[in-house]
């Protein structure tokens, strides 16, 4: 269960590659069906923009039957944000999908970053987390131990945070379920 | 919110997580007036030992100590239930509740529930959570409770020393009194742990014996255990068996006595000043 959460977890931080790739080579649903031959191509981006953004829907909505945990107040020592931190990578993923030229050098790709991504284990950033509202940040404990904290709060003053509803995605990454 | 963590086997053994908002163990009502640990004490049903200011002794463990956050440790794999040394449950945050596992206490057999369709579980092995746990620590009033000394010494290492033991030279020396003549080859050698430990009692009660006390001792111990001889010649108790030598230590200790109604004998299984 775990395991097959951290697959949609990966796929939905790498799918814009894809995404983006589809945008690049201008691929269209019109010719899907008759109905669609008429629509004007930014349709099909949307579309396919809203793939990850409804798997990612569903990944948070999954994240409560994860294993529970829990922050007690005190227990923080420090706090980094982390919101930006995955910006450079991400970058790094769309200049890629700009610049591969067949879909067989995507594929390849594509399989490469999953694998990493996947087996990176902190980095499940997926920046359409940031659309729900979810904020990133790292959290040091009192005894000297970093964890990966994806929540809607705001969390500033390290004393006085306590997360009440956390689900662990896995040893180092949680997911705050409260809004 | 409450936690169940496993330590694993092993120096470094970390704890891993299992279980988080669930209630693991019951809080026992009978944990006020604690009784301090004394070898010699066989606890009521209702009683518990307590050891206060616990934090501060020497076999206080780590995670009593530190701020607790079920974040820091990892979930519990599967290839970790071979090696897994006790349970530490945290609730209320404010108790934890500790269990011994051992392999005894995985249960590799068919089962199946009570229900109006059974169904037979085959290669599940189940851990049973004991009804008390081995033992209890309050972090606000910083208490230790426990039942048996001997399940927490492997949560606890050091607390076996709470009950002190002869060491081999207080054992010869102890055998080298006069009023003791051993016989049937019995030495220091063969006092096995249980009479070590009533040795060590023993000494000092017997040392704080005048000459006159200590004669009437030997004619109480008289009294009481027929199966000891003793020679009125030298004055000396013939020890040749481990039972002989509890005998003797129990006499020393005054654990016999005699009701005054019905003026039966007998022997005080635990006693503690009142």
């Amino acid at each position: 269960m775990n395991f097959l959460y951290r697959l949609l977890l990966t796929f939905n931080a790498t799918s814009l590659i894809i995404v983006v790739f589809l945008v690049k080579e201008k691929v269209l649903i019109n010719g899907i069906g008759l109905y669609l031959e008429s629509i004007p191509n930014y349709v099909s981006y949307i579309f396919y923009f809203f793939v990850p953004v409804v798997l990612t829907y569903m990944s948070l909505l999954i994240a409560r039957l994860l294993s529970k945990d829990n922050i007690s107040k005190g227990s923080i020592l420090s706090i980094e944000q982390a919101n930006n931190a995955f910006l450079p990578s991400y970058l790094g993923y769309f200049f890629v999908a700009l610049s591969v030229p067949y879909v067989e050098t995507l594929i390849f790709i594509f399989a490469i970053l999953f694998i990493f991504t996947f087996l990176t284990q902190t980095l499940y950033f997926n920046p359409l987390f940031l659309v729900f509202g979810y904020h990133f940040y790292y959290l040091n404990t009192t005894n000297n131990v970093q964890l990966f904290i994806i929540t809607k709060k705001e969390l500033k003053e390290p004393k006085s945070i306590k997360i009440d509803q956390l689900r662990r995605i896995n040893n180092f990454t949680f997911i705050d379920i409260v809004k | 919110m409450n936690h169940l963590l496993a330590k694993k086997s092993g120096r470094n053994g970390e704890y891993v997580k299992m279980i988080s908002d669930e209630d693991i163990f019951d809080l026992p009502d009978d944990l006020n007036n604690p009784h301090e640990y004394d070898t010699d004490y066989n606890l009521e049903d209702d009683e518990w030992f307590g050891i206060e200011q616990f934090s501060e002794t020497d076999f206080c463990i780590d995670i009593l100590i530190y701020d607790f956050n079920s974040a820091e440790y990892n979930q519990i794999a599967l290839g970790d239930y071979n090696r897994l040394e006790y349970l530490c449950s945290y609730q209320n945050d404010r108790y934890y509740y500790f269990q011994k596992l051992s392999n005894s206490q995985t249960i590799r057999r068919k089962w199946f529930t009570i229900s109006n369709q059974p169904e037979i579980h085959t290669n599940i092995p189940i851990i049973i959570l004991k009804e008390f746990p081995d033992a209890i620590y309050d972090k606000d009033d910083d208490v230790l409770y426990f039942k048996k000394l001997t399940s927490i010494t492997a949560i606890f290492s050091g607390i076996g020393n709470l009950y002190k033991e002869a060491t081999q030279e207080d054992t010869e020396q102890f055998l080298q009194n006069d009023f003791i003549n051993l016989t049937e080859g019995y030495d220091a050698s063969k006092v096995k742990k249980a009479n070590r430990k009533r040795i060590a009692m023993a000494i000092n009660t017997f040392n704080a014996f005048t000459p006159e006390q200590r004669n009437s001792i030997y004619n109480y111990i008289k009294g009481y255990c027929n199966n000891l001889e003793f020679s009125d010649v030298n004055k000396t108790f013939n020890i040749g068996s481990e039972e002989n030598l509890k005998q003797l230590m129990y006499g020393i200790e005054q654990r016999y006595y005699t009701t005054p109604i019905g003026n039966e004998r007998r022997l005080a299984n635990s006693i503690t000043a009142i």
